[in-house]
């Protein structure tokens, strides 16, 4: 690491639990909730920045995530294959759950790059899934009767060509 | 941020995700496949009003259809004085309204070509291109080329024949012969589009020859807007494939053409790839090989067709022993590596009376992502007069994960294969028109 790091700025976030995390202001630029609020005050900012939405599991996560990606940037050489390494990773170890709450505190924290990848994830998750699961996925109650929901599928059926169920 | 507090959740297990802003939702949307997207729709009323909007079915239709083809629909309709414009959403009557949803299911259960007869030589004519086969034959600037080829008897031919089209499809096709400088007289040659452009390579004269000679060829129009079209050898360096003919070609994304394989000294068949780069001004040419592991086997008359993205999709040909193939492979050259894989697939649903394995068809991308496979010849060497329709967007993405790329990929969709109908196609020329019915 250069020496620019050392004497970097550092900004603290609290989360609802109110477990308080440093972070380099070069992360924290991409944690855009959090630069705007920067960018409002007036002077340098020295208190914690509370974050009233964000839980500690998910923004230890979400810098873990910024961190490294920071880290394989800096080496451009392998920057691709590692983060590639890297996401497919981090996508695995998230259970469904996690993967939703993250999602939440990435939109509200509006991290541009992880929320791509968080979509994506999701993308993954729910191609090829019945609707039960996609229901069961995302907590949806169901309001429609059971004519209804045949009839549905009777009209939409000119696209499920080649899915498998489960 | 709203939605986030206004939803008041501070145990987020059990809470909806959908309580997520609904442009956020619509990109998940448009990371999914169409039948993921009605599994979304069949799972709430609320999600089958967000998945029913004309915004995302337009952007859906962007995404798998392509921009020029959604662009050209939108300027056809609004320059038109038809009543149903498609900007128009209230329009009173609903039965003729347009929507993107309706287009997309179209395109999507599009399973006919209808043939139209395009040229024919009129009584006492003269100017008209003789009869011919393994010629080439482009569209480029409004116009159709034709370039050499043999005649009956095996002899070479080295005319080059414009026409103009422009965007009239009706009417017969007026040819007219060009004297220009041109490449020998050949046959098996490729030539491809590449812009306003058209690139020649190789091909075999009537004496056996095997040419390795690259050709850049252009429309030009006159002041008086006659149409012209002349050749220019390229200057490709030192570097160039070996001669050969009966190869296949196809420009990727307009900026490099790809060939493989063919016929060359001594009959023999190859089985190599390289790629043509050419200079900022196009003056220049560079050839250079790729050598993969795994690649396709050796083989000619078979068909290379970019499918976008820096895809490419090579299809069928003779192979070494004679026999024909019938195997699909994809070499994708995107993001700097190069690397052939083979497309396997089942042929469930086909019946074993079909013969898919062909040399000598044609193969063209054709709108909703999909290769229009025609003709041909079998393995008992029967002319096939069938049209076959291979779903590329079947195929899965290699570019999204390719550190945990396969050396295969196995498509699952049994529908990747799908024979259409067709009114009688013979060996005249026609133009073969996709049959999609827009409003009832």
């Amino acid at each position: 690491m250069s020496g620019i790091s050392d004497t970097e700025r550092m900004i603290t976030l609290k989360t609802v639990e109110g477990t308080l995390f440093d972070v380099k202001s070069s992360i924290a630029k991409d944690i855009k909730t959090v630069q705007a609020f920067i960018d409002d005050s007036d002077d340098d900012v020295t208190s914690p920045i509370p974050l009233p939405n964000v839980f500690t599991r998910e923004l230890s996560r979400i810098l873990d995530y910024l961190n490294n990606h920071h880290r394989f940037r800096s080496d451009i050489e392998k920057a691709d294959e590692e983060m590639a390494r890297y996401d497919a990773e981090f996508a695995k170890s998230m259970s469904h759950e996690e993967l939703k709450a993250l999602i939440l505190a990435a939109n509200y924290l509006n991290v541009k790059d992880l929320l791509e990848f968080l979509n994506q994830t999701v993308a993954d998750v729910i191609q090829n899934k019945s609707v039960e699961f996609v229901r069961n996925f995302f907590g949806i109650e169901n309001d429609y009767t059971p004519e209804e929901e045949e009839k549905l599928r009777n009209e939409n059926e000119w696209a499920f060509n080649g899915v498998e169920q489960d | 941020m709203e939605e986030a507090s206004a939803s008041g959740n501070h145990s987020y297990s059990g809470s909806p995700i959908t309580n997520i802003a609904q442009d956020h939702l619509l990109t998940i949307l448009l990371l999914l496949p169409i039948d993921a997207i009605f599994s979304l729709s069949m799972t709430c009323k609320r999600l089958r009003a967000i998945t029913s909007s004309d915004t995302l079915w337009k952007y859906l239709c962007k995404r798998d259809l392509g921009s020029s083809c959604v662009d050209a629909l939108i300027n056809s309709n609004s320059s038109s004085s038809s009543s149903s414009s498609i900007h128009n959403n209230n329009h009173h009557n609903n039965h003729h309204q347009f929507s993107w949803m309706r287009l997309y299911k179209q395109v999507y259960k599009m399973d006919s070509v209808t043939c139209h007869r395009f040229s024919e030589p009129q009584h006492g004519q003269l100017d008209f291109p003789s009869a011919r086969a393994s010629h080439s034959l482009n569209f480029v600037s409004n116009c159709l080329v034709l370039f050499g080829g043999g005649c009956e008897g095996g002899r070479h031919l080295d005319d080059t024949w414009v026409a103009y089209i422009g965007n009239d499809f009706r009417s017969m096709l007026r040819w007219q012969a060009v004297n220009s400088t041109s490449p020998s007289g050949r046959f098996g040659h490729t030539c491809v589009e590449m812009g306003d452009f058209l690139v020649l390579f190789g091909g075999i004269n009537d004496r056996g020859n095997r040419q390795n000679d690259t050709w850049m060829g252009q429309v030009t129009y006159n002041e008086n807007h006659s149409v012209a079209f002349s050749w220019k050898m390229l200057d490709v360096g030192a570097v160039a494939p070996p001669p050969r003919g009966a190869h296949a070609a196809c420009s990727i994304d307009d900026k490099r053409m790809l060939i493989h394989g063919g016929i060359g000294l001594h009959g023999l068949r190859l089985g190599d790839t390289w790629v043509l780069e050419f200079s900022d001004s196009r003056c220049f040419g560079t050839w250079h090989q790729i050598v993969a592991q795994p690649s396709p086997a050796p083989r000619s008359g078979h068909t290379l067709t970019c499918i976008g993205q820096s895809r490419t999709i090579l299809f069928g040909g003779r192979g070494l022993g004679y026999e024909v193939l019938g195997d699909v492979w994809m070499l994708d050259t995107c993001q700097g590596y190069l690397k052939w894989v083979p497309i396997l697939y089942d042929l469930q649903g086909i019946p074993h009376s079909v013969s898919l394995p062909r040399v000598g068809h044609t193969a063209t991308m054709v709108l909703g992502g999909r290769l229009l496979i025609y003709g041909g010849e079998d393995s008992y060497r029967h002319r096939k007069n069938d049209f076959w329709v291979l779903d590329v967007s079947a195929i899965p993405c290699t570019s999204m994960q390719h550190s945990t790329m396969s050396s295969s990929k196995r498509v699952k969709d049994k529908n990747m294969w799908k024979r259409w109908k067709s009114s009688r196609f013979d060996r005249e020329l026609f133009l073969v028109e996709l049959v999609l019915q827009l409003r009832d």
